[in-house]
């Protein structure tokens, strides 16, 4: 089962032998649980979620990482309109498939990821209907942790990850290097296991193929 | 290149006052010249040769040395290094005469939002509507008999015009105090707080407030003050007479802003973690605008790194000009966009083959460079034979709701250093800056000075940029290059056994 803030909280005062928060109070370990929460969120990519973005009439831009609130990546991209899954290209296919495919208006086929904020849409709506809507599956690159009973999103068995990070992190900010190194060390090796762990996960049927090959 | 602004609002410029000396000093050696405004005794003094004062770097010499009991204030912008412009600045501007007509004249922008136009008649304020309406960009007085050019008046005019994204700060301008005029009251208040806002980020509020009453700027401390620090009342020293014109203008924080995600972490919300990092929560080793420094100069140094900022603006195009000056924080064009259609970024080189009378030809244009025309020169190909002035605002760009009668340019641009909010992605931004902070903070001269941590900082500073390069390359990971899903229709199938024609090793006769 995942653990809550609190029960990293214990954890990493335990390892630094302060048990009742003397050295590290909870704002320095809640700031370096978060830190570590966010730097294994977005290496390992392991919460993913999916968000209903309504179109907007003329709307060739979407600002999706404003419009979702832990967006980091796009995934896949589904027009609940046409009932089709729209394609992700860059921003030479477009111009080269139109020159003026900014103005072109029809049913999306296709969206072009600009930054970590921006998609743009080609063809757009020129208008929208009513609950005219597309799905976006995205990974999650921010889930702020705001009180001691939230369950952080990490699966169970990498549980020591976060648990490493805060211990390191903290240990750094006393000048404990070596000490951090230790920390830091499992962490990164951990983080590995977790990010092959996340792959895997997606492909349960790869081992059986690469036997029939 | 002239690169963004800092506010400094309502400073004494250092120097005596004694009959005698005429030097005074700003207290920032960045600008002060045509954004600065000098008050002495209320009012507006002009700039120039034959006039009240000159400006050089931040030194302000008077022609006619300010006595003990002048009371001399400055507001004035200078350059931070990077700026995210939100408003264009026209300062100490002349307005022209229009039609030989002396009460009528011309600004080289149109004022926006038009309250925000100052206009001085010989120092002191005019008051929009009673003594000049404005039109556009065109002032008429209203009030001609006091106006006499020719006899040596002059008008000097301090507005903003159209930037490339609206937001903050923001401003109230023109605002008429609230509070009963009748000599006796002296009692007032304003909509907003007023603010010091920018820099440095924790300027006591009132700061940035002009209050002027009957066209003459009024002084903070002496003439009014705030009875409640940070609050909107204030009260003056002396009650304006019957009758008085009050008005103010200054800079607010609101309340209801609701910042995007990307401007959703002050500046100023960071300083106590890098604090506790640092072991100095009181601030004994590092004060707090060294801090403020660093954090500025980690964010501009991430954001250049990552292009964490992309938008898209107008551009004012002008029939017949071929070069236009792009927005000073600009930092690199990803799209243009005329009319609907793309234009190509080329190489001088690439246009002089295109065409030998590039410069001269006039169309629609469908090339346009960056070369040689200045750092921030945009010279189209051919060159536009109409004007497409700027129909949309901050939101409306991101539609087609103009698109096919403006030019619009996409970009990266550099952050700024003197918002209050923090332009990167917020799931890398805080750890990055802090390393960066630590790296600079224990590198510094000083009592916090140790070398080792501060190398060992910036390793990590360095390792973590790596990373971030590495999550930004990620966001586009989803991308295709192939457009039919067959490949995902054969993902893990042998390719098929070609299959002969039936008819094969059957001679024909």
């Amino acid at each position: 089962m995942p653990l809550t803030r609190l029960q990293y909280t214990q954890r990493v005062q335990q390892n630094l032998s302060d048990a009742v928060g003397v050295f590290f109070t909870a704002s320095d370990c809640n700031d370096s649980l978060q830190d570590g929460y966010d730097e294994i969120l977005i290496e390992s990519q392991c919460f993913e979620s999916v968000a209903t973005i309504n179109f907007s009439p003329n709307q060739i831009y979407y600002d999706v990482y404003n419009s979702i609130s832990n967006f980091y990546r796009p995934v896949k991209l589904f027009n609940n309109s046409t009932n089709k899954w729209l394609h992700f290209v860059n921003s030479r296919f477009l111009d080269n498939m139109r020159f003026d495919w900014e103005a072109a208006n029809s049913s999306p086929w296709w969206a072009y990821i600009i930054n970590y904020q921006y998609i743009g849409l080609f063809p757009h709506y020129a208008g929208v209907g009513i609950g005219q809507s597309f799905d976006l599956l995205y990974k999650v690159g921010k889930d702020a942790l705001t009180s001691d009973s939230q369950l952080v999103q990490i699966p169970d068995s990498f549980n020591s990850l976060l648990e490493n990070y805060a211990t390191a992190d903290l240990l750094e900010t006393i000048s404990e290097f070596k000490k951090a190194k230790t920390f830091w060390d499992d962490y990164n090796a951990e983080l590995g296991r977790l990010k092959i762990h996340v792959n895997s996960r997606m492909k349960p049927y790869s081992t059986e193929i690469l036997g029939e090959i | 290149m002239q690169i963004g602004s800092n506010f400094v609002d309502n400073e004494t410029p250092a120097g005596l006052k004694n009959g005698v000396n005429k030097i005074f000093l700003a207290a920032n050696s960045g600008l002060p010249n045509v954004s600065l405004r000098l008050f002495k005794n209320g009012v507006l003094q002009a700039e120039g040769q034959n006039n009240d004062f000159s400006v050089g770097f931040n030194l302000i010499s008077f022609f006619a040395a300010p006595v003990a009991n002048d009371n001399l204030r400055i507001f004035y912008r200078y350059p931070s290094t990077y700026f995210y412009q939100p408003s264009q600045f026209a300062d100490s501007e002349k307005p022209v005469v229009l039609n030989n007509n002396l009460y009528t004249f011309g600004l080289a922008n149109t004022p926006l939002p038009v309250t925000s136009l100052e206009l001085y008649w010989n120092g002191l304020l005019m008051n929009p509507g009673v003594d000049y309406s404005l039109a556009g960009n065109v002032i008429t007085i209203l009030t001609p008999q006091f106006v006499d050019i020719p006899g040596g008046d002059t008008l000097q005019a301090y507005y903003r015009y159209a930037g490339i994204c609206a937001g903050i700060p923001f401003y109230s301008d023109n605002e008429v105090p609230v509070g009963v005029i009748d000599g006796a009251n002296k009692a007032f208040s304003l909509a907003q707080i007023p603010s010091g806002f920018e820099i440095p980020l924790n300027a006591p509020a009132g700061l940035s407030l002009k209050l002027y009453v009957n066209g003459i700027c009024q002084v903070l401390g002496t003439d009014f003050s705030f009875a409640v620090p940070n609050s909107a009342t204030f009260t003056f020293t002396t009650a304006p007479p019957a009758g008085s014109i009050i008005r103010a203008y200054y800079r607010y924080v609101d309340a209801n802003y609701v910042p995007l995600r990307s401007q959703s972490y002050a500046k100023a919300d960071i300083l106590p973690y890098i604090q506790r990092n640092l072991n100095d929560v009181g601030a004994k080793i590092w004060n707090i605008s060294q801090l403020q420094q660093f954090i500025n100069q980690g964010e501009v140094d991430i954001s250049n790194e990552l292009n964490s900022i992309w938008l898209r603006f107008p551009l004012n195009i002008r029939a017949n000009v071929p070069v236009y000056t792009l927005p000073d924080n600009v930092k690199e064009i990803t799209r243009i966009t005329y009319r609907g259609y793309k234009v190509d970024l080329l190489t001088q080189s690439q246009l002089v083959q295109l065409s030998p009378i590039y410069r001269s030809s006039v169309s629609r244009p469908r090339w346009a460079s960056i070369q040689y025309d200045g750092y921030l020169g945009l010279r189209f190909f051919p060159v536009p034979s109409e004007s497409l002035p700027i129909l949309s605002d901050a939101d409306s760009i991101y539609t087609d709701a103009n698109l096919k009668s403006e030019c619009v340019i996409s970009a990266y641009l550099y952050p700024t250093e003197c918002t209050q909010f923090f332009q990167l992605p917020d799931y890398l931004f805080r750890r990055t800056i802090r390393f960066f902070v630590l790296w600079k903070a224990f590198g510094m001269e000083g009592p916090g000075q140790v070398i080792d941590t501060s190398q060992y900082y910036k390793s990590r500073y360095v390792a973590q940029m790596a990373k971030n390069r590495i999550y930004m390359v990620n966001v586009h990971s989803s991308r295709v290059t192939e457009m039919s899903p067959v490949p995902l229709q054969n993902y893990g199938k042998k390719p098929a056994r070609p299959a002969l024609p039936p008819n094969y090793g059957i001679v024909v006769q």
